[in-house]
Formats: structure tokens, C-alpha cells, sequence
């Protein structure tokens, strides 16, 4: 659940951030899209990810970017940083340095 | 990590018996007239599971030839081929020889491959011959296959390739949309390419296609990319990794030395948009890189020749496996089939039992009781006085009870339904009754029935030739019946019932019944009864047991077998069972087996000689009588017999035979114990008789080695070992020490 | 671990891919037919099925379409276990909703490396 933090929102992406999630995932994220707040991304506690989950934080990125507002991760686990590698989606995640 | 595969062997042997034997009887049920579908469905699932094991173990010769037989099935399965009788014969006479070479196979020899050899023919020419119905659909399967889904155009490709020996690949890989939904994963799979070479693989995504978020539904892929792999890594090897997913996703292979400029600058588009995609979210752009992006696309195809046309729907027809239920019948050992030439041999002596986990709970919940028991006994036994009598005796009776139900627990185990031994008659009947030119229906009842395995596996072959000689023997041929206003078609009937702690197994048939004057003529003639006695019909009816008898009239290859009604009754006797027959002239006759539920336990008759106690099996003792000690002393002799009402039975001093010494003279007051086996009366010479009681067998064989006229030998109450006599044994050991006429001396 | 379903009529087949599944640490399951796998799988969610075609009861085809309509069984790896000679099957079993397949025969070895393909 998002957990308003002034006028940021952080979304935590819990143990899996994988296909079974991604529909729930997705309507948190929307919520946090409308109400137009920067976003900060929890992924430390990630032991699973997979396509589904990291193109569902691929299209919130680029929509937050495009709407002209900040998101940024707080804390990322091997997993995510690994799989993100492995799907050629480091930079584009914002993963590149950290 | 390497594993012996050789351990599963024994269950597949054991399930592909019952897999042959499963076809064989579906087989028996099918008719060319009416083709059930789901008969033949479980006939080719059987095949095709004889098939996928084989393989799987090691067995290339079964599989090889179960190929031929699976393509046919499978063929009439889909309604290809019309189903013929040549088809149901061919097909029997191949579970036959299968049955035979996995007989080898578990005895670890190699099987003998003429026969097969010979069948295979025959399938090959039935499946080159007369062309199957071509169905519509087989052409959409043919485009499919030279689609290259895993077939002929791949592994050209790969050739080449190797001959080429690229420096790498470039994949370009457009997954279907819902890729994800079906558990394949684009991270696994460049994980498994990155396993083909040591140099690390670039990954470029390409995110054009992600929609604008709210439009997005996360569980579809819109994500596409292009990987490259260095190194020499073969084609085949990188279309393994997507080959579940090639006919639906879009994937070219383009070898690194030979990228087209086009490829080069695609990619350098494609390098760019991503950028664009990330920095700027104008859609307008978006799109004009995805255009540029698809023409891309389309030049490779053109230039690489190896993009995938359209992934196209198998129209084949989508047969319905309706599944059935597998026919209960079943039966591991080979040497069930009569029409099998090969030796009967049994499959190795590590054969193991199916139970179900009901029975083995069951167990283990006694196992718990005793447990309870016995700690209680123990607790009761460590600070134990008299006042807790009634206790003791509580937690003893509470003992007995535990362990007569692990008893009858465990017996269970071992006990299976009667019809495995019954599932090999359709076949036999049906091929005998062809053979003799007899209509014969074939009636079983009490299938259900259980009994101890090694009985069955026993009872199998005098159970077989009771059937054949009821065939051969009992019914009459067509004409004969019409003459005598019976129904044309014979009746054989097997019944198995339970009664009073035996298996009673009926084989009844409404035939001519027995012949009494000519048996009795016969009889006369080959001086199994002097000429002038004068016989019951029931005593008539048992001299067909006595060794040497056959009055067919002309030794037919069914029934004669140089096998007679003596081997039969000797086989069930040595199960400690009897045979008797009952019949009627013009009726039919029945013969009625009674066998003991189990071998594991025998009732048992105690006796003592000398210090020693001896066990005689309760079914074998005709008579106990006393035996005046003056009496004792006259037969003495070479061949001792003694007069008893009608008949002279030699008689055996079982202390002579097993050589005891006794502490006094002789005996000072004999009993004599009538006993029966092999059809020879003997007396036995016993100092007394002791109770009669359940004995539990343990193997002589096993613990110590094989002695004559001893079957085994159980431990009794006291502790002490008795030994059980093999009655039959012990009337060889007479008839050994008569032929060589030596002195009364036991060996 | 993970744990797997191993679904075959066969015994010594499903024998074979226990024991080298348990072998390699996973936590397996046996079932002999459609009807017990669907059973089993309605009792606990498994990280993967690995199910034979041909059945009696419930064929493997038929199990995926059923485990598919199972909201804990949507995304699972599902592998047939399937013959080179059933070319069509492999397409029936991927339009059930399989995420692939395992060509018999196949050794201890093939079926841990392909079982990579869908774990960890």
C-alpha cells in the first residue's frame, strides 16, 4: 500500500514482483500516476522478479518522467538488479549507478 | 550428477506386463465391425507408454519395434485407417512377442529378434501399402513442418552454420503478447544463452510497444529484443532455447559475420529510439522509431531468409482424448500367454507387490497400537505384584489381539484379486475355440476374489490346463451339440469364491462330462484298477488323476501336451490344496480346486519322534491310528508295508529317516499316520500325536539349503524349530531307498 | 526448494523423475493421472507441473486446461512430458495453455537441465 510521505508516494514492491502480482501492482501505481506525486520505488525485500514485474516498473518510469515528476529507488535487491541485467533493462530502469 | 537408471527397471518390466496385458484383452474386445473408440485409445496408450519406457531405459529394441505398432494404432486411432481383423491378429501376435522379449530383457538376456523382425515386416508392409485416408489436415501439417518448427529446415541451417563457424549471432526475438501467461520467461531463456558461451551476451531491449501506463495490462509482454551472442555456439543450440515458444513468437538468427548494412543501421535506430524512448515521451516519435523499427524487420527477412512466416495453426484434427478407465485386468508375468512360444521362464525372483497406501496406513497403525501395548507391558512388567494380575493379563489379551490383526494385515499384502490369473483366458479361449473349430462363450465370476500371490502365480498353469482340456476334451464339436439339442456355443465357466479359509476355483463346462465306462475301460487296461473291481462313478471319476492317463482318443497338440491330469493334481498339492472333479453325463463336468489362502501359514498337525517334534501338513492325513508295538516289529524289512483294511500302504519310521537316536529301546507305543501325497498313501511311524495348530513357514531353503522330504520348518511357542514334512519328498526318500533295495537303514 | 507435481500413469517413468528431481533437492509429488494431479494441485500450489500426455482419467492436455482455470495455477510452469512421434500434441498442449515440453525419452540429465528453463 502506499504510504503517503508529504507529496511523495512510495511504492513497495514486496517479496515477488512477478506476473501473479503485477495486476494488483498496477492499480496501486495508477492511483499514485492520477494523483500526479513523485514516487519512490521499494525493492530491497524483492527475492523474485520476472518480465512482467520489471516491464510494469519500466512503464511507471516512463510515465512518471513524462508527467515531469521524480521517481526513485529506495533500496534494490540483487534479484531485481540480476534480472534486470539480464532483460537488457538496467539504464533504462534507472539501475545504471546506484 | 549421473544416476543408475537400471533401478527402475524391474517397475517397468512389472508395469509393461501390464501393459501388454491390458492390450491383450482390450484387443480381445475389439471388433472391426464396431470400432469402440476408447478401446483403442487404451490400446494405443499402452503401446505408446511401452514405447516412451523403453526408450527411457535403455530398451532401444522394445522401443524400435513399438514404434511400427504405435504408428499403426495411432493411425486407426485418428481415424486414418480403417480398423481390419488382420490388423487385431497382427497386433496380438505383437503383444506376444513383446510379452516374450521383455521376458529376456528381465531374465538379463538379450531377447531373440527373429520374430520381431518378422512382424515388423508385416506392419511396415500394412503402413507402406495401401496409402492411409489423407485427411485435409495433413497438408496444413505438412507447411507447418517445412515451417521449420524443429524439423529438416532447422537442422540444414545448423549444417551450414557449422560450416561456416560464425563468430556469434544476432537474435532478434518479438515475443507473442502473451508469452508470460504460459510460465516462459525471456530472462531464463538469455540466461540459458548466456550458458553457451563464456563471452557475456548483450542484451538490447526494445520498449516502443509498452503502451502509455494506463493502457497497460501487465500480464502481456510488449517488451522485444535483440541479443547477441559471440562465439561459436551452433543454431540448433540457440533454437533449443526458444523452442517452446517459435511458433508464436517472431525469432531470426542472423550469424554476426554476415549482418546486412541494413541490419547494422536497424540497429543503430533501434539503439537510438531507446534513448529517445527514455529521455523524450513524445509519441509521435515513438512511433516513427517503431515504423523504422518493423521496416527493419521486414529487411532481414528478406535478406537472412530465415524469419518465420506467419505461425501457422495446426488444422490437424484435434482428436479428443477421451480417457478411459484402464480394463482392471492385469497381470505381470509372461508366461501367461499360452500362444507365446517363448520358454515361460518367470521374471527373476526380486518381484515385487503393488500395495495400495490404505493397507500400508493400515499398518502402520497397528504397528502404533503394538507399540502402545508393548510399552505398557513394560511399564506394567518393571515394578510388577500380584495385584496387578488383571492387568497383566488385560495388556496380554490387548497383545493378541494386536498381533493376530498385524497377522491378518500382512497377509493382505500379499493377497491380489484372482482375476490376474483369470485375464489370460479370453485370449487362450478365443484362440483355442478358432483353433478347434469350437464356439465356446467363457464366463468368469468372483474376479474379485482374493489370494496370496505366490499362489496365484502357481495356480496359473493347472489352471490353464483345466481350461484346454475342457476345450479340448469337455465340449462337444457344433454338430455334436445340434445333435444333442444343446446350444451350439459352449459354456466354460471359472468361478472363484471364498470358503472357510480356502479359495475354491471352479472350471465348469456344459460338455459331454466324463466317459465313465471307457475311463474305467482304460483303467482296466493299463492296470491302474484290477480287472475285475467294480468302481462308484465318483471313484471312476478320480482315476483321470492317476498318473499316466489319457484316453483321448488321438493326442491332440491342445490338451497333449505330455502333461496329464496327475501333474495337475501334483501342482496343487503342492500348494496344499486338493482337486476333485464332479460330472454328469451329457451335462458337463466341473472341476473344484480348494487352495489354502496363503503359503505363508500352514494348519499344521504336531507330532512327536523321539525328543523331536515334526510337523505334518492337516490337509495331507487320511487317518491316525494306534499301532500294536508287535505289529511294529513284523513289518520290518526291505520294503515294509502294512495291511491296512483293503490296501498295503508301505510304511516310514520318521526316526529311521532323519536318523534320531532314542533314549530307550523302540517305540513303546506307536501311532501310525495315514498320509497322502503324489495320490500314494504312506504310514508314518510317530511316537505321539500332539495338538494341532496354525504354523507359520519359514524357509529352509533361504536360512539353511533344500532337504529332502522337508519343506520347511516354523518355531514354536516354546522356541524350539520344527520341522514341517514335505509329504510327497518324503515319499520319494521311500521310493529311493526301495529301488536301491538297500538295508532298512534311513539315509 | 521448489516444489514439483510429476504427473505419469506410467510408474516407472514418474519413479525415474522423482527420484532424479529429488535427487537434485526438489520437493516432488507424485500423481498417476489427470484426475489425482488436479486433486493434488487443489490441495497446495506447486512451482511447476511436469505432467505425461497420454493418461487414463484425465489426459495431460485436459489437466493444463483445468489447472489453467485454477486462479493459483494461472501462471505455473506446466511441462508435458511427451514423444517425438506426437508433433501435434505439443502444439495442443501449448494452445492448453503447457509452457512446454520434455521429449521422451529423455535422461536424468535433460530433464534437470530443462527443468532450468522454467525455475529459479
Amino acid at each position: 500500500m502506499g504510504v503517503t510521505v508529504s507529496q511523495s508516494v512510495r511504492i513497495d514492491c514486496g517479496t515477488r514482483l512477478s506476473i501473479e502480482c503485477v495486476e494488483a501492482l498496477h492499480q496501486e501505481m495508477e492511483q499514485a500516476v492520477r494523483d500526479a506525486q513523485d514516487i519512490f520505488l521499494k525493492a530491497d525485500d524483492v527475492q523474485y522478479c520476472d518480465t512482467a514485474g520489471l516491464q510494469l516498473l519500466l512503464a511507471l518510469v516512463q510515465t512518471v518522467q513524462a508527467a515531469g515528476l521524480q521517481i526513485s529507488w529506495q533500496g534494490v535487491s540483487d534479484v531485481v538488479r540480476d534480472t534486470s541485467k539480464l532483460l537488457g533493462l538496467t539504464s533504462a530502469l534507472l539501475l545504471a549507478t546506484d | 550428477m549421473s544416476i543408475d537408471l537400471s533401478q527402475f527397471h524391474q517397475v517397468f518390466f512389472e508395469e509393461s506386463f501390464e501393459g501388454l496385458d491390458a492390450m491383450e484383452s482390450e484387443l480381445l474386445n475389439l471388433s472391426p465391425d464396431s470400432v469402440d473408440a476408447e478401446t483403442v485409445n487404451t490400446i494405443f496408450r499402452a503401446a505408446h507408454s511401452i514405447k516412451g519406457g523403453a526408450g527411457t531405459f535403455g530398451f532401444v529394441q522394445i522401443s524400435e519395434f513399438t514404434h511400427d505398432v504405435e504408428t499403426l494404432l495411432d493411425e486407426i486411432r485418428s481415424g486414418q485407417r480403417a480398423l481390419t481383423q488382420t490388423h487385431v491378429d497382427l497386433f496380438l501376435q505383437t503383444v506376444d512377442c513383446l510379452r516374450a522379449m521383455m521376458t529376456s530383457l528381465n531374465d538379463g538376456d538379450q531377447p531373440d529378434m527373429t520374430r520381431a523382425g518378422e512382424l515388423k515386416q508385416q506392419l511396415k508392409a500394412i503402413l507402406a501399402g495401401q496409402q492411409p485416408v489423407v485427411s485435409s489436415a495433413s497438408g496444413a501439417d505438412d507447411g507447418a513442418a517445412s515451417n521449420g518448427s524443429g524439423g529438416g529446415a532447422g537442422v540444414d541451417e545448423a549444417e551450414q552454420d557449422e560450416s561456416a563457424s560464425p563468430r556469434g549471432w544476432k537474435i532478434r526475438f518479438v515475443p507473442a503478447l502473451d508469452i508470460l501467461q504460459t510460465g516462459n520467461e525471456p530472462f531464463r531463456m538469455f540466461r540459458e544463452l548466456q550458458g553457451l558461451t563464456e563471452t557475456p551476451i548483450e542484451v538490447l531491449v526494445n520498449q516502443s510497444a509498452l503502451p502509455e501506463f494506463s493502457a497497460l495490462e501487465p500480464e502481456q509482454c510488449y517488451l522485444s529484443w535483440t541479443i547477441r551472442v559471440y562465439g561459436e555456439v551452433a543454431e540448433a543450440d540457440l533454437r533449443a532455447v526458444f523452442e517452446w515458444v517459435e511458433d508464436d513468437c517472431q525469432i531470426d538468427y542472423i550469424p554476426l559475420g554476415q549482418e546486412s548494412e541494413s541490419d547494422q543501421e536497424g540497429d543503430a535506430v533501434v539503439a537510438t529510439e531507446l534513448q529517445a524512448a527514455a529521455d523524450s515521451t513524445d509519441e509521435t516519435a515513438n512511433k516513427a522509431a517503431d515504423e523504422v523499427a518493423n521496416a527493419t524487420a521486414v529487411e532481414d527477412t528478406v535478406v537472412t531468409d530465415t524469419a518465420k512466416a506467419e505461425p501457422t495453426v495446426d488444422a490437424c484434427s484435434v482428436v479428443a482424448e477421451v480417457a478411459a478407465p484402464t480394463a482392471a485386468s492385469a497381470n505381470s508375468s509372461a508366461n501367461n500367454s499360452a500362444a507365446a512360444k517363448a520358454k515361460p521362464s518367470r521374471g527373476g525372483d526380486n518381484s515385487s507387490i503393488r500395495v495400495s497406501i490404505d493397507k500400508v496406513d493400515s499398518l502402520i497403525n497397528m504397528v502404533g497400537e503394538l507399540v502402545i501395548t508393548q510399552s505398557m507391558l513394560g511399564q506394567l512388567g518393571q515394578d510388577f505384584d500380584l495385584s496387578r494380575l488383571a492387568r497383566l493379563q488385560e495388556g496380554l489379551a490387548q497383545l493378541e489381539q494386536n498381533t493376530r490383526e498385524l497377522q491378518e494385515s500382512v497377509m493382505k499384502i500379499r493377497m491380489m484379486p484372482i482375476s490376474f490369473a483369470f485375464s489370460r483366458f479370453p485370449r487362450l479361449v478365443r484362440d483355442l475355440g478358432t483353433q478347434l473349430g469350437k464356439k465356446v462363450n467363457l464366463v468368469m465370476l468372483g474376479e474379485n476374489t482374493e489370494l496370496d500371490k505366490t499362489v496365484m502365480e502357481k495356480i496359473g498353469d493347472p489352471l490353464v490346463h483345466l481350461v484346454r482340456n475342457s476345450l479340448d476334451h469337455g465340449l462337444e464339436t457344433t454338430e455334436k451339440r445340434k445333435a444333442a439339442g444343446k446350444p451350439e456355443s459352449g459354456t466354460i465357466t471359472l468361478n472363484a469364491f471364498h470358503q472357510g479359509g480356502n479359495i475354491v476355483i471352479e472350471v465348469k463346462d456344459d460338455g459331454a462330462g466324463l466317459n465313465e465306462d471307457k475311463i474305467l475301460a482304460k483303467a482296466k487296461q493299463r492296470g491302474l484298477v484290477p480287472a475285475e473291481a467294480s468302481l462308484t462313478s465318483e471313484e471312476i471319476h478320480q482315476l483321470i488323476f492317476l498318473p499316466g492317463f489319457s484316453t483321448a482318443d488321438q493326442v491332440s497338440d491342445i490338451s497333449g501336451r505330455g502333461v496329464g491330469m496327475d501333474v495337475v493334481r501334483r501342482n496343487i498339492n503342492e500348494l496344499n490344496g486338493t482337486i476333485e472333479v464332479k460330472s454328469q453325463r451329457g451335462t458337463g463336468s466341473t472341476f473344484v480346486i480348494r487352495l489354502p489362502l496363503t503359503l505363508a501359514i500352514l494348519d499344521g498337525q504336531l507330532v512327536k519322534v523321539c525328543n523331536q517334534t515334526y510337523i505334518f501338513p492337516l490337509v495331507s492325513i487320511v487317518e491316525s491310528i494306534q499301532l500294536q508295538k508287535q505289529k511294529l516289529n513284523n513289518i520290518s524289512g526291505s520294503q515294509p508295508v502294512m495291511k491296512l483294511r483293503d490296501e498295503y500302504i508301505p510304511i516310514l519310521r520318521l526316526d529311521r529317516v532323519f536318523n534320531l537316536r532314542r533314549a530307550g529301546d523302540d517305540f513303546d507305543d506307536p501311532m501310525l499316520v495315514v498320509v497322502e501325497g503324489d495320490n500314494e498313501k504312506i504310514g508314518i511311524v510317530v511316537d505321539d500325536l500332539l495338538g494341532q495348530q496354525q504354523v507359520v513357514i519359514k524357509s529352509l531353503e533361504q536360512n539353511y539349503q533344500k532337504v529332502a522330504g522337508v519343506s520347511g520348518a516354523t518355531i514354536l511357542g516354546d522356541g524350539t524349530v520344527a520341522l514341517i514334512i514335505d509329504i510327497s519328498g518324503i515319499g520319494k526318500k521311500l521310493e529311493a531307498r526301495t529301488s536301491t533295495s538297500g538295508p532298512d537303514k534311513a539315509a | 526448494m521448489a516444489s514439483i507435481l510429476a504427473v505419469d500413469d506410467s510408474a516407472s517413468m514418474r519413479q525415474m523423475v522423482a527420484f532424479t528431481l529429488k535427487g537434485a533437492g526438489f520437493d516432488v509429488k507424485e500423481a498417476a493421472d489427470g484426475v489425482a494431479a488436479l486433486a493434488e494441485a487443489k490441495r497446495r500450489k506447486y512451482d511447476l507441473v511436469l505432467s505425461d500426455v497420454n493418461m487414463p482419467n484425465m489426459n495431460g492436455i485436459e489437466l493444463v486446461k483445468e489447472l489453467r482455470q485454477l486462479p493459483d495455477y494461472k501462471f505455473v510452469p506446466v511441462l508435458m512430458l511427451t514423444t517425438e512421434s506426437a508433433g501435434d500434441v505439443k502444439m495442443q498442449g501449448k494452445q492448453a495453455g503447457a509452457t512446454g515440453w520434455i521429449v521422451k525419452p529423455f535422461n536424468p540429465e535433460q530433464l534437470l537441465s530443462t527443468i532450468k528453463r522454467v525455475l529459479g
